[in-house]
C-alpha cells in the first residue's frame, strides 16, 4: 500500500463531506452549513496539495505554503461558523484583516525564507492585537473568560513572538493551535450541550490544534513519527464525524424545539380561546336575559356589565342616534363603567363624527384608537381604543353598542368583534320585538271591543283592558283560566261571527255580547288557539227592549185606534141613518104635498149627512190603509168599461158646475192589473175633484198605454181648467185632511182625504199617481197602473201620442166621447 | 095592506120608525121588532115575506137571530137583508156567514135597499108561482146579482 492511497481515500472522504454540506446548504440555506462547506473545501485543498506534491506535480514551496495556508483558512471558516451570530460585519472584517491575513502572511514569509524576526514578531503582534480587539468587542465578558483567554491565547502568543528569531515555526504552530483549539472551544460554547456529537467535535478540534505543538515536541524528543502518519489525520476524521453527528443532533433538537414552540403556540391559542369562550358565554348569557325579559331595558345594565367584564373593557354603553340628520348626536341610554374608571355613569349626549355614523348606519363595525373621533361624553378620561357596533331595530339604524378601553391601546380580535356583533344583534332583535309588541299592545289597548285569546284547550292566554273592564276581573285572574269561566255557552267556538253570546262577569252578572270567534293559526297553518271578540250589547239590548216596548205600545195604540174608529163609525152611522133617512123622507113628503119651498133646506140636511158619511168612509179607508189591512184583489181589468162607467157616474157632477167632459182614449186600451173597485174609486175621485174645482170649463179624461222601464203601463190622465194649485199647495197635496187651503173646504167641500187614499191605492196596485198644476190655469192628475201584457195581442209598435196629440183632429183613431 | 109583509128588526127607535114609514110609503106592509128575541118570534108567528135585520140588537143579536131563523125550516126561506152600522169589510162577511141574504150599511141608501127588496120578492113570487122547490140556503143568482148592484159603499 503506497502512501498516496491514504491521501486519495482521505481526499475522497473530505470531498463527500464538502458535497454533504453543500447539499445541506442548498436545502436549508444555513450560513453555518456554507461555512462548513468552505472549511472542508479548504481541507480538501490541503490534501489535494499534498497529493499533487507526492506525485511531484507541484514544487516544494507551493506545496508547503498550501499545506498550512489551507489549514489556516479552513480553521477560520470553522471558527466563524460557530461564532455567535457570526459577528457584526465590522467584526468579520477585523477578523479577516487582523487575524487570518497576518497568519497567512506569517506562513508565507516562512515558506519564502524571510529571515527578519521583526516581521514575524509584528505579524504575531497583529494577530494577537486583532484577537484582543475582537475579544474586547464581545458583549459578555466575565473574569473567568478573560483569564482563560489570557492563559490560552495571549501568553503562548507572546512566548511565540519572543522566541520567533530562533524558532519561527513555533509561531506557526501557535497560530494553528489557537485556530483549531479556539474553534473547538467556540464549538462547545455555541451548541452548549453535552451530546456525543458536540463533545466529539469540540475535543477533536482541540486535538487537531494540538497536533502541531505535539509534532514539534515529538521532533524535539526524537520520537520519530512520520509526517504522513494516520495519527496526525485522525482529528480531522473525528471532527468530520462529530460535525455530522452534530447535524443529526441538531435535527432532533430542531424537532424538539418545534414541538415546544407549537406547544407554546397552542397554549397561547388555548388562552385566547378561553378569553373568547368567556366572551361568548357572557354574550349568550346576555342573549338569554334579553330574549326572556319583557323589556330589554330591564336587563341591559346587567348584560352590559357582563360583556364589559368578559371583554376586559373599561366602558360599555348603548347609545341611540337622534332622529333627524344622521351623524350629529347620539344619546347614551345605558352604560357600564369599570369600577376602576373614575367616572359617573349617567345619560349623556355623544357627538358622533359624520364618517363614523355613516359607516355605522351601513351596518359596519367601527373601531379606532384615541379619543379624536370617538363619540364621547365629557369627563372620565379618554379611551385609548374604541369599537362601535351598530344596532338595527326593525331594519333601520337605531344606534350602537360602544366598548372602550381606557387602559391600553388594543386591537379587537375577531372573536371580540363577533361577540359584540352578536350582542348588538340580540339587542336589536329584542328592541324590534318590543316595538312590535308595543304596536300590538297599543292596538289591543285602544280596542273598545273585548278581546280574548285562548289556546286550543280554551285556556285564556291573553286579554285586553276592555275585557277586564267588561268582566271585572284583573288580567292575572283571567290568564290561564278556562275560557268557559267567562262565557255561559260551553261550545268550542270555531269560526263564528256576529252571534249573540252571554259573558259572565266576576260577580256572575250576565252580559249580552255580540260575539265573534276566529281560529288562530300560525304561519304553518297549525291551530294555535282562538281569538274571541265581543262587544257589550247591554246598552243595545236596553235600547232594543225599549224599541220593542215602544212598538208594542204603538201597536196597542193602533189597535185601540182601530177599535175606536170602528166604534165611532158604528156610533155615527146610526144617527146619520136617521138624519139622511128622515130628510129624504121629508123631501118626498114635501114634494107630495106641494110644499116645494122646504125642498132646498131638506136637501141641505141630506147632503150634509152624505158629506158626513163620505168623511166617515174616507177615515175608515185611510185607517185601514195605514194599518195595512186593505186587501186588494188584483185581476185583469178591462180599462174601457171602467172609463165608461166613471164617465156616466160623474155626469151629474160635471153638469152641476157647467163643465164639459171630454174623454179620449186609444182604440186598444186593453186591460190593466189592479183591483177593479179601487181603480173605479180612484178615477171617480179624480174626476169629482176636477168637477168640484172647475166652473164652466173643460174636464178631460185621456187614456193610453205607455212603455216605461221595460214594462207596460196604462195611463189615465184627468185634466181640468179649474182654479189650479200653487207649488206649496202641490207639496202638501197628499197629506190627509189637507186641502189646498182651509178656506177651500168651506167653499168646495170634500174631506181632503180622497187624494191621499187614491195615491195609496195606486201604489198598492204597483202604480203611481202624480199631479201637476198651475195656479189659476188648472190641474192634471196622472194615474199609471201596470198593464196586463197578455191582453193586447193587437197591441203593436211603440206607444205614441195618437190618442192625445189630437183628440179632435185624429178622431178616426181615437174614440172621443164628449159629454157637455 | 096588500103589499109584501116586511119585518124590520131594529132596536134604534128613530131608525125603525124612519124605515117603517118609508117602506110603508112605498106600499109595503111593515111589522117591526125592537130586539132579536121578539124578531124571531114575530118571524115565526107572522111569516113575513122578507126580514130587514139590524145586527147590534139587545137580547139576541142579529147574527144569532139570523142563524136561528135560517136553522128553522119554517122561517129559513124568508130572505134576510142585513142593515147595519157595522160597515167594515169584515162585517159584510160576518153577516153573510151568519146566513143573511144581502147586506146594507147604515146610513141606508134607500133606493138601493128597495131595489134589493124587490129583487128578493120578485124571485120569491116567481118561486111561488112555479111552485118550485125552494132549496135551503141562499138564492145564489139573486144574491150575487144584488151584490153586484150594491157596488161601492160611496
Amino acid at each position: 500500500m503506497f502512501p498516496q492511497f491514504q491521501r486519495v481515500v482521505t481526499l475522497s472522504v473530505m470531498s463527500i463531506l464538502v458535497g454533504l454540506f453543500a447539499w445541506i446548504y442548498a436545502r436549508d440555506r444555513q450560513p453555518r452549513a456554507r461555512l462548513w462547506m468552505i472549511g472542508w473545501a479548504c481541507i480538501v485543498a490541503h490534501f489535494a496539495g499534498m497529493l499533487l506534491f507526492s506525485f511531484k506535480l507541484i514544487p516544494d514551496r507551493l506545496a508547503d505554503w498550501s499545506a498550512y495556508s489551507t489549514l489556516v483558512l479552513g480553521a477560520s471558516a470553522f471558527f466563524l461558523s460557530v461564532c455567535q451570530r457570526r459577528g457584526t460585519p465590522r467584526e468579520r472584517v477585523l477578523f479577516w484583516a487582523a487575524m487570518v491575513t497576518p497568519a497567512v502572511a506569517y506562513w508565507t514569509c516562512m515558506v519564502f525564507g524571510v529571515q527578519n524576526p521583526a516581521v514575524y514578531r509584528a505579524l504575531l503582534a497583529g494577530v494577537l492585537g486583532g484577537g484582543v480587539w475582537i475579544a474586547w468587542l464581545q458583549p459578555k465578558k466575565t473574569a473567568a473568560s478573560v483569564a482563560a483567554w489570557l492563559a490560552v491565547a495571549l501568553a503562548p502568543g507572546l512566548w511565540a513572538a519572543w522566541i520567533a528569531p530562533t524558532h519561527v515555526e513555533f509561531g506557526m504552530d501557535f497560530l494553528l493551535f489557537e485556530g483549531f483549539a479556539v474553534t473547538g472551544w467556540r464549538y462547545w460554547r455555541y451548541f452548549r450541550r453535552l451530546t456525543p456529537g458536540v463533545l466529539l467535535t469540540s475535543l477533536s478540534f482541540l486535538a487537531w490544534g494540538l497536533v502541531f505543538p505535539v509534532a514539534e515536541i515529538c521532533g524535539a524528543l526524537h520520537v520519530n513519527i512520520p509526517g504522513d502518519h494516520v495519527v496526525w489525520d485522525l482529528p480531522k476524521y473525528f471532527v468530520a464525524f462529530g460535525m455530522i453527528m452534530t447535524l443529526f443532533e441538531n435535527q432532533t433538537e430542531i424537532l424538539q424545539v418545534e414541538i415546544a414552540v407549537r406547544k407554546r403556540a397552542e397554549e397561547a391559542a388555548h388562552n385566547a380561546n378561553e378569553a373568547k369562550g368567556i366572551l361568548m358565554a357572557s354574550v349568550s348569557f346576555a342573549a338569554r336575559r334579553i330574549l326572556s325579559a319583557d323589556g330589554w331595558e330591564t336587563v341591559i345594565p346587567e348584560t352590559l356589565s357582563k360583556i364589559g367584564v368578559a371583554a376586559r373593557v373599561s366602558r360599555a354603553y348603548v347609545a341611540q342616534v337622534q332622529p333627524g340628520e344622521p351623524g350629529t348626536a347620539a344619546v347614551v341610554l345605558h352604560e357600564w363603567t369599570d369600577p376602576s374608571l373614575d367616572r359617573e355613569a349617567g345619560e349623556s349626549t355623544l357627538a358622533c363624527a359624520g364618517a363614523v355614523s355613516a359607516r355605522l348606519s351601513r351596518g359596519e363595525v367601527v373601531s379606532f384608537h384615541g379619543p379624536a373621533t370617538a363619540p364621547r361624553p365629557s369627563g372620565g378620561g379618554c379611551p385609548k381604543s374604541t369599537v362601535l357596533v351598530p344596532i338595527e331595530v326593525a331594519e333601520s339604524w337605531f344606534g350602537f353598542l360602544g366598548f372602550e378601553d381606557h387602559r391600553r391601546e388594543r386591537e379587537w380580535s375577531d372573536a371580540e368583534r363577533d361577540g359584540f356583533r352578536s350582542a348588538a344583534r340580540m339587542l336589536g332583535a329584542s328592541m324590534t320585538r318590543q316595538k312590535a309588541q308595543e304596536y300590538v299592545d297599543n292596538i289591543l289597548h285602544s280596542m273598545e271591543e273585548s278581546l280574548l285569546v285562548t289556546d286550543t284547550e280554551l285556556q285564556i292566554r291573553r286579554v285586553n283592558p276592555s275585557t277586564t273592564r267588561l268582566l271585572g276581573y284583573t288580567e292575572e285572574e283571567l290568564i290561564g283560566r278556562p275560557a268557559g269561566q267567562v262565557i255561559l255557552e260551553r261550545e268550542a267556538p270555531a269560526r263564528r261571527s256576529a252571534v249573540e253570546r252571554t259573558y259572565r262577569t266576576r260577580t256572575g252578572r250576565p252580559i249580552p255580547v255580540l260575539f265573534s270567534s276566529a281560529e288562530m293559526r300560525n304561519g304553518a297553518g297549525v291551530l294555535e288557539g282562538y281569538v274571541w271578540l265581543a262587544q257589550d250589547m247591554t246598552e243595545l239590548k236596553r235600547v232594543q227592549g225599549e224599541l220593542v216596548r215602544a212598538k208594542d205600545a204603538a201597536e196597542e195604540a193602533n189597535r185601540a185606534k182601530s177599535a175606536f174608529l170602528a166604534n165611532m163609525s158604528h156610533e155615527l152611522r146610526t144617527p146619520l141613518n136617521a138624519v139622511i133617512g128622515y130628510s129624504e123622507m121629508l123631501q118626498e113628503m114635501a114634494q107630495d104635498r106641494g110644499q116645494l119651498d122646504l125642498l132646498p133646506d131638506l136637501g141641505r140636511i141630506r147632503s150634509s149627512g152624505r158629506h158626513l158619511l163620505g168623511l166617515i168612509n174616507h177615515v175608515l179607508d185611510l185607517s185601514k190603509i195605514e194599518a195595512g189591512k186593505v186587501e186588494l184583489s188584483i185581476e185583469s181589468v178591462d180599462v174601457l168599461p171602467v172609463i165608461e162607467d166613471a164617465a156616466s157616474t160623474i155626469r151629474p157632477l160635471v153638469e152641476k158646475n157647467g163643465n164639459r167632459l171630454e174623454v179620449a182614449c186609444v182604440d186598444r186600451l186593453g186591460a190593466l192589473l189592479g183591483d177593479q173597485t179601487r181603480v173605479r174609486q180612484v178615477l171617480f175621485n179624480l174626476l169629482s175633484n176636477a168637477c168640484k174645482f172647475t166652473e164652466n170649463g173643460v174636464i178631460r179624461l185621456h187614456a193610453r198605454r205607455t212603455r216605461r222601464k221595460g214594462s207596460d203601463w196604462v195611463e189615465l190622465r184627468v185634466t181640468d181648467t179649474g182654479i189650479g194649485m200653487s207649488a206649496e199647495q202641490l207639496d202638501r197635496l197628499y197629506r190627509p185632511f189637507m186641502q189646498a187651503d182651509s178656506s177651500t173646504t168651506r167653499k168646495y167641500g170634500g174631506t181632503g182625504l180622497g187624494l191621499a187614499i187614491s195615491r195609496e191605492f195606486c201604489q198598492m196596485m204597483g202604480g203611481s199617481l202624480s199631479a201637476e198644476s198651475e195656479l189659476g190655469k188648472g190641474s192634471a192628475f196622472t194615474v199609471r197602473l201596470p198593464g196586463d201584457a197578455d191582453v193586447p195581442e193587437a197591441w203593436g209598435g211603440p206607444p205614441d201620442l195618437r190618442g192625445f196629440s189630437g183628440t179632435r183632429s185624429s178622431a178616426s183613431e181615437a174614440r172621443v166621447e164628449a159629454i157637455s | 095592506m096588500t103589499g109584501p109583509k116586511i119585518l124590520v128588526v131594529e132596536d134604534n127607535e128613530s131608525s125603525r120608525d124612519m124605515l117603517a114609514r118609508r117602506l110603508t110609503r112605498r106600499g109595503y106592509q111593515v111589522i117591526s121588532a125592537a130586539d132579536g128575541r121578539r124578531g124571531i118570534a114575530m118571524a115565526q108567528e107572522q111569516s113575513p115575506d122578507l126580514i130587514i135585520m139590524d145586527m147590534s140588537l139587545p137580547e139576541i143579536d142579529g147574527w144569532e137571530a139570523t142563524r136561528r131563523l135560517k136553522a128553522d125550516p119554517a122561517t129559513r126561506v124568508i130572505p134576510i137583508v142585513a142593515l147595519t152600522a157595522h160597515a167594515m169589510a169584515s162585517d159584510r162577511k160576518k153577516a153573510m156567514d151568519a146566513g143573511c141574504d144581502d147586506y146594507h150599511t147604515k146610513p141606508v141608501d134607500f133606493e138601493s135597499l128597495v131595489r134589493s127588496l124587490e129583487a128578493f120578492l120578485e124571485a120569491r113570487n116567481r118561486h111561488a108561482r112555479t111552485a118550485a122547490i125552494v132549496l135551503p140556503g141562499v138564492p145564489a143568482a139573486v144574491s150575487s146579482n144584488s151584490v153586484a148592484l150594491m157596488g161601492d159603499p160611496q
